[in-house]
C-alpha cells in the first residue's frame, strides 16, 4: 500500500499564491499574528507561568478562552462534515474534506495553546492514562478527544480514499465530536462552586456556538478564496444558523432573568458584571448574535456577502463568549472574608486582565490555524470531483 | 483508623496571626501575598457611628476543610488530590499537571501555586511533618495562644474534639455544597 492510498496528497505541492489585496492583507495578519505567537512563547519559556497575570483568586485565563474557541471551530467543522456523509446532504458535498481537515487543524491549533496553559503537559499524558479520574470531566476530555480526532481522520481517508465504512466512521466522528463538546462545556457546567456556570447552560451553549464557529469559518473561506461551488452549500447552512442563533439569543435572555431573580448571593453580582460590561454587550451579544441573526433574517437569501462579515463578528462573538465565561466564573472571590496579607481588603470582584505573554499565544494561535489551513490546502487534495 | 479534624473556637481569635507564621515556618511556604495555606478572614463592624454593631465584628481563621466531598479530588483528571487512609486531602506532587481545575473548583480559596515545585499545595493537616510521627497536633494548633484549634480523631469518642462538637454548637462553611468539611465552627 502507498502512501497515496492513505493520504490524498497533491502530486505538485507548490507554496505559492496568486497575489490580489485579499491575500496579501491575509497574509501579513498572518505573519504578524505567527511572530506575536512566537514572542508569547519565548516569554513563556523565559517566565514560565509567571508571564501570566493569573492569580489565586482567578487561576483560569485568557488561554482556556482561547482553547475553548479552537475547540468549538473544530467540532462545528467536524459535526457539519460528518453528517453530509452519514446523512447524504448532497449539498455540502463540495465541503467535506476540507471542513475535516480544518475542523482537526483548528483542534491542533487549540492544543498549541493549551500546551502552555497546563504547567506539565507531559506529566498530564502519562497520568492521564495511568490514574485517570472518571469524576473529572478533564480526564473525559483526554477520553473523547483522542477517539473524536481518530475518527475524523478514518473519516477522511475513506471518504477520500473510497475505502471502509465511510458512513460508520462518520458517525463515530459526530458521536466523539458531540461528546468532546459537552465535555468542555461540563468542565464549566459542574463546578457546583461556580453559580455562574453551574448547570446545563454552557453544555448547550458550547454545541450551539460551535456548529455556528463551523459555518462561520465555512463562509469566511468561500467569500475569501473565491470558492463559488461552495455557495449552496452556505447559503443552506446560513438557514440553519437563523435556528442557532435565535435559539442562543433566547437562551441568553433567560439566563440573565434567572441569573438576577432573587438576587443570589455570588451569582447576581457576577451576572451582572458580565451581561454589563462591553464585552458582552457589544462584543458577545450584539456582534456574536445579533447581527448574525440580522444579516441571515433580512439579508439576501442567494448571496452570502453581508453573511461573510457577519461570520467574522460572529467568530469574533463566540471568542468572547469564551472570555466572558472565564471571567465570570472567577469575579466573585470564593472567601470574602478572608483579607490578603499586610491588611489588604479584599474587592467583591478580582480583577483580570491578560499578559502580553497570555495575548501572544491565546490570539497568535489564531495565525498558527491559518497557517496550518494554508499548507494543508497546498499539501492535501481537497477537492472533489463534481 | 483515626480521621481527623479539626475545631475552631473561633471567638477566642485575637488575630495575631501566630498561626500563619507557624504554618509558613514548619511547612516552609513562600512569602508573598498569594502564598499561604491558612489564613484569618476578618469581619468589619457593621453599622454607622453610633449605631454599631459590636458583636458583628469577628475573626474567623480558615484553611482547606478537608471535605469528605472534596469538589477539588473529583475534578483533578490524574487523581494527584487524594484523600489519604486518614481523611486528610492531599495533593502528590508528582502526578499534579498544574491545570488548576481544583483552585477553580474549590469552594473556600484554600490552594495555591507552590513556585519551587509548580503545583498546586494546601494544608496537609501536617500530615508529613507532625502525623507521620505520630503526634496528633498542627502547627496552626500548637501555637495559638489563645487555644482556637482542637484538632484530632473524629472517630475516637473520647477525643477532645469529639467530646466539644458533642457539647457545643458548631457549623462549618458552605454546607450547602454538600461538601461535608472537616473543620466545625464552634459557638
Amino acid at each position: 500500500m502507498k502512501l497515496h492510498d492513505l493520504i490524498p496528497y497533491r502530486e505538485n505541492i507548490s507554496f505559492g499564491f496568486e497575489k490580489t489585496p485579499v491575500t496579501i492583507v491575509l497574509a501579513g495578519i498572518t505573519i504578524g499574528l505567527i511572530l506575536f505567537y512566537l514572542y508569547g512563547v519565548a516569554n513563556f519559556f523565559a517566565h514560565g507561568h509567571h508571564a501570566y497575570n493569573v492569580t489565586r483568586e482567578h487561576p483560569w485565563g485568557f488561554l482556556v478562552a482561547s482553547y475553548e474557541f479552537f475547540v468549538a471551530v473544530a467540532m462545528g467543522s467536524i459535526v457539519t462534515a460528518s453528517s453530509g456523509i452519514f446523512f447524504d446532504l448532497h449539498v455540502i458535498k463540495p465541503l467535506i474534506k476540507r471542513l475535516l481537515v480544518f475542523g482537526l487543524l483548528s483542534l491542533f491549533a487549540g492544543f498549541t495553546a493549551f500546551l502552555f496553559e497546563v504547567g506539565h503537559p507531559i506529566t498530564m499524558v502519562i497520568y492521564t492514562a495511568l490514574s485517570g479520574n472518571v469524576t473529572s470531566a478533564l480526564f473525559w476530555l483526554g477520553v473523547f478527544y483522542p477517539l473524536f480526532m481518530l475518527f475524523t481522520m478514518l473519516t477522511f481517508i475513506s471518504y477520500a480514499e473510497k475505502v471502509g465504512p465511510t458512513k460508520l466512521f462518520a458517525l463515530f466522528a459526530i458521536i466523539f465530536a458531540n461528546s468532546s463538546v459537552l465535555t468542555a462545556g461540563s468542565i464549566f457546567g459542574l463546578l457546583n462552586t461556580r453559580l455562574f456556570s453551574s448547570g446545563i447552560f454552557y453544555q448547550i451553549e458550547f454545541m450551539a456556538t460551535a456548529i455556528l464557529g463551523g459555518i462561520f469559518l465555512l463562509t469566511l473561506i468561500t467569500v475569501m478564496f473565491k470558492r463559488d461551488e461552495f455557495i449552496e452549500a452556505v447559503v443552506a447552512l446560513k438557514k440553519v444558523s437563523i435556528a442557532i442563533l435565535s435559539l442562543l439569543l433566547i437562551m441568553y435572555i433567560v439566563r440573565y432573568l434567572t441569573g438576577i431573580y432573587g438576587s443570589v448571593p455570588g451569582k447576581v453580582e457576577a451576572i451582572q458584571h458580565i451581561y454589563h460590561s462591553t464585552n458582552f454587550i457589544v462584543f458577545e451579544l450584539g456582534l456574536g448574535i445579533i447581527f448574525p441573526l440580522f444579516v441571515v433574517a433580512f439579508g439576501s437569501h442567494k448571496k452570502i456577502g453581508a453573511f461573510c462579515i457577519a461570520s467574522f463578528f460572529g467568530l469574533v462573538g463566540i471568542m468572547f463568549s469564551r472570555i466572558n465565561l472565564v471571567e465570570g466564573i472567577q469575579v466573585v472571590p470564593l472567601q470574602t472574608m478572608k483579607i490578603k496579607e499586610y491588611q489588604e481588603v479584599p474587592s467583591l470582584i478580582t480583577s483580570y486582565t491578560p499578559s502580553i505573554t497570555e495575548l501572544g499565544i491565546g490570539v497568535g494561535a489564531i495565525g498558527v490555524f491559518i497557517l496550518f489551513m494554508f499548507i494543508a490546502e497546498r499539501v492535501l487534495e481537497l477537492d472533489d470531483e463534481l | 483508623m483515626a480521621r481527623y479534624g479539626m475545631a475552631l473556637d473561633y471567638k477566642n481569635c485575637i488575630n495575631c496571626k501566630a498561626c500563619e507564621v507557624a504554618c509558613k515556618e514548619e511547612n516552609g511556604i513562600l512569602l508573598g501575598a498569594d502564598k499561604h495555606r491558612i489564613w484569618v478572614g476578618v469581619n468589619d463592624i457593621r453599622g454607622q457611628w453610633p449605631n454599631l454593631d459590636i458583636a458583628s465584628s469577628f475573626f474567623q481563621p480558615s484553611q482547606c476543610q478537608h471535605c469528605e466531598d472534596a469538589p477539588c479530588e473529583e475534578v483533578c483528571p490524574t487523581q494527584a488530590t487524594f484523600t489519604n487512609e486518614h481523611g486528610v486531602v492531599l495533593v502528590d506532587a508528582d502526578k499534579c499537571i498544574l491545570c488548576t481545575y481544583c483552585m477553580t473548583a474549590c469552594p473556600y480559596d484554600a490552594r495555591y501555586i507552590d513556585d519551587r515545585t509548580m503545583t498546586v499545595d494546601k494544608c496537609t493537616f501536617c500530615s508529613d511533618t507532625r502525623l507521620v510521627r505520630g503526634e496528633i497536633t498542627t502547627a496552626c494548633q500548637n501555637t495559638c495562644p489563645t487555644k482556637v484549634r482542637t484538632f484530632g480523631d473524629l472517630d475516637d469518642p473520647d477525643s477532645e474534639i469529639s467530646v466539644l462538637l458533642r457539647n457545643r454548637e458548631h457549623f462549618s462553611l458552605k454546607e450547602n455544597l454538600g461538601t461535608k468539611p472537616k473543620l466545625f465552627y464552634l459557638t
